[in-house]
C-alpha cells in the first residue's frame, strides 16, 4: 500500500474536490479512416495490424461501430472477423496518422488544462480542477467543467472531424467509467453524491480493473455486483488478490487518488521514458520483454540525442486497469546504451512476474531512466567501459544511420513481426 | 467484394501551393492522366529522422481517394495508394 499511501499524500485533497475528464476517441482508427475516404462512412470497416497486404491474417486493431453490428471487435483475428462479417473493408492500420491525430487531440486538451495525461493512444485524462479553481467547489464548478468539457468535444470535431466520449467526475476512475456510460460521441457527468447510487447496482465487471480473469474470482466469491464487492469486506479482498483486492474494495466505493500527470511541467529534464498499452494485455513473458526490448531501444536513442546519461532504470507496469505501480534499479554507472537499461528491466520484470500481483493481465509496460546527467560532464573510466565500447560504437553507428535515414531504417530482428512499437507513448 | 485499396507507390508531378509554411497539392499527373485536386480530406506529418514527410487524402473528378506524400527528402511526390468504392 506505499504507492496508493504516498499519492494521498502527494494529492492532499479530499475526494469530491478535484474535477477530472476522460476522454475516449469513438472507433478511434476507423473513424479516421472513415473521415479520410468518405465511402467508407457508415459502412463495417475494419483496421488491422497486419504485415500480410490483403489483411488476410493478424490482428482487429479497432473496428467501425457498423462491424462491431457484426460482432466484430478488437483484438480478434482478421480470419474470425472476415467470417463474421464478410463484406467489411479491411484496411491496414497508419500508426503514424493515429499518432499525429493524437498528438492534436492533446494540443486541443492541453488549451484547457495543464494537467494532461496520455492514457492510450485514443483515451486522455485532463484533470480540470487548476482551471477551475476561481469557482467555488460546489454545483457551479461540477456546471463549468461540462461547459469545459463540451468546448473540448466541440474543438475535436472541428480541427479533426471526429468525436469523442467524455466522461466527467472526481477522479480518473469515476471519469473512466463515466466516458463509457453513453457510446458514441457522449457525455456523462457523475458527481461525488451520486456514486454509491449508479456503481452499486452495475455488473461487478463493469468496474474498471476487472477483465475477465477477475471476474470469474469474484464470481466464486460470490460477488455479481460492484455493490456486492463494496461490502465484502477488505480483509477478504486482500487475502484473496493481495494489493490489488485492497484496490477493487477502493474502486467499488468510487475512490481512486491517483494524480493526473502534469505535460512539460518540469523544466528540467529529469527522466526519459517510453510505454506502450497492450490492447487486452498479456501474461506471455517473451511478449513482454521483447516489448521491453524496443522500449530500451527508443529511451536511450532519445536519450543520446538529447545528451544524457541515467543511473536508475524504471519498470512501469499495469495490471489489468487498477494496479499500475513502478520498480527500480540503480546501475553501477550512468549510460545511454540500451543493453543495460534492458537487461536491468528485464530482471526487474522476471522479478514481478513470479511475485504474485499479476492476478489480470498486463495492460501497459514502461521503461525510464531517471537520476540523469549530461552527457558533457563525463563519467568515470572502469572495466566495464572496456566490454562496453563494442556496444557503444555498435550505437553510435546505428544513430548515424538512423539520423540519416529515418528510425525504421534499422531494427531488431526480434522486433519484426505483427506488432510494431509504432503506438509507444513516449512519455511516462 | 473487390479490394478497395491499391497500394501504388509511384513518383507523381504534383502542382502544389506552398504558402506561409504550409503545403496544399492542387492538381497531379499519374500514367498520363491530370487529376485536379477538388477536395483534401486530411494531412498528417510524419517526421523521418532530419526529414519530414507529409502525407494528403485528396479526391479528384470521382469518388476515389487518393493519398499523396511529399517528402522533403527528394522534394519529390508519390502516390501511395489509391482507395477505389468495390
Amino acid at each position: 500500500m506505499k504507492g496508493l499511501g504516498s499519492a494521498r499524500e502527494r494529492m492532499g485533497r479530499r475526494e469530491g474536490e478535484r474535477q477530472v475528464l476522460h476522454l475516449d476517441m469513438d472507433a478511434y482508427f476507423a473513424s479516421v479512416e472513415q473521415r479520410d475516404v468518405p465511402f467508407y462512412r457508415k459502412r463495417p470497416l475494419v483496421v488491422c495490424h497486419t504485415s500480410s497486404d490483403f489483411c488476410s491474417h493478424g490482428v482487429v486493431a479497432t473496428a467501425s461501430y457498423e462491424a462491431r453490428l457484426w460482432g466484430v471487435k478488437a483484438g480478434m483475428s482478421v480470419w474470425e472477423a472476415r467470417t463474421l462479417c464478410p463484406h467489411a473493408v479491411f484496411v491496414h492500420a497508419d500508426m503514424p496518422k493515429y499518432l499525429y491525430n493524437s498528438r492534436l487531440i492533446l494540443e486541443i486538451c492541453s488549451r484547457f488544462s495543464h494537467r494532461v495525461e496520455p492514457f492510450s493512444i485514443d483515451e486522455v485524462f485532463v484533470d480540470l480542477t487548476p482551471s477551475l479553481s476561481r469557482v467555488p467547489p460546489g454545483p457551479e464548478r461540477w456546471r463549468k467543467a461540462v461547459r469545459l468539457a463540451v468546448e473540448i468535444k466541440g474543438e475535436i470535431r472541428r480541427r479533426l472531424g471526429l468525436t469523442a466520449s467524455v466522461g466527467v467526475g472526481p477522479n480518473k476512475l469515476v471519469a473512466k467509467m463515466a466516458s463509457d456510460f453513453r457510446k458514441p460521441d457522449g457525455l456523462t457527468l457523475i458527481l461525488p453524491e451520486q456514486l454509491p447510487g449508479i456503481l452499486a447496482p452495475l455488473k461487478v465487471d463493469q468496474l474498471v480493473g476487472v477483465g475477465p480473469r477477475m471476474y470469474r474470482h469474484l464470481r466464486a466469491l460470490g460477488v455479481e455486483t460492484v455493490g456486492d464487492l463494496a461490502r465484502t469486506p477488505p480483509e477478504v479482498l486482500v487475502e484473496k488478490f493481495g494489493l490489488v483486492g485492497r484496490l477493487l474494495w477502493e474502486a467499488a466505493w468510487g475512490r481512486d487518488w491517483g494524480a493526473v500527470a502534469e505535460v512539460g511541467g518540469e523544466e528540467e529534464v529529469k527522466s526519459f521514458g517510453h510505454s506502450l498499452s497492450i490492447r487486452g494485455g498479456t501474461l506471455d513473458l517473451g511478449i513482454l520483454e521483447n516489448t521491453l526490448l524496443g522500449l530500451s531501444d527508443a529511451v536511450t536513442r532519445r536519450m543520446r540525442r538529447s545528451g544524457y546519461l541515467g543511473r536508475t532504470v524504471v519498470l512501469r507496469l499495469r495490471v489489468g486497469y487498477a494496479l499500475a505501480y513502478a520498480r527500480s534499479r540503480s546501475l553501477e554507472e550512468h549510460t545511454d546504451l540500451p543493453s543495460p537499461v534492458f537487461r536491468t528491466a528485464v530482471e526487474l520484470l522476471r522479478r514481478e512476474a513470479a511475485s504474485g500481483l499479476w492476478v489480470e493481465p498486463v495492460t501497459t509496460v514502461g521503461v525510464s531512466v531517471t537520476q540523469l546527467r549530461r552527457r558533457e560532464e563525463g563519467r568515470q573510466a572502469s572495466l566495464w567501459d572496456l566490454m562496453g565500447e563494442r556496444e557503444e560504437r555498435l550505437t553510435a553507428a546505428l544513430d548515424a544511420l538512423r539520423d540519416k535515414y529515418g528510425e525504421e531504417v534499422v531494427t531488431r530482428a526480434s522486433l519484426l513481426g505483427e506488432f510494431s512499437l509504432s503506438g509507444m507513448n513516449p512519455r511516462l | 467484394m473487390p479490394e478497395m485499396v491499391t497500394r501504388v507507390e509511384e513518383p507523381v508531378d504534383v502542382s502544389a501551393i506552398f504558402r506561409e509554411g504550409r503545403v496544399r497539392p492542387v492538381a497531379f499527373r499519374w500514367r498520363g492522366r491530370k487529376y485536379a485536386v477538388r477536395r483534401c480530406l486530411g494531412s498528417y506529418r510524419f517526421p523521418r529522422g532530419r526529414y519530414v514527410e507529409i502525407y494528403f487524402s485528396v479526391m479528384s473528378e470521382g469518388p476515389d481517394v487518393y493519398e499523396l506524400r511529399f517528402s522533403t527528402r527528394d522534394m519529390g511526390w508519390t502516390l501511395v495508394k489509391v482507395h477505389c468504392p468495390g
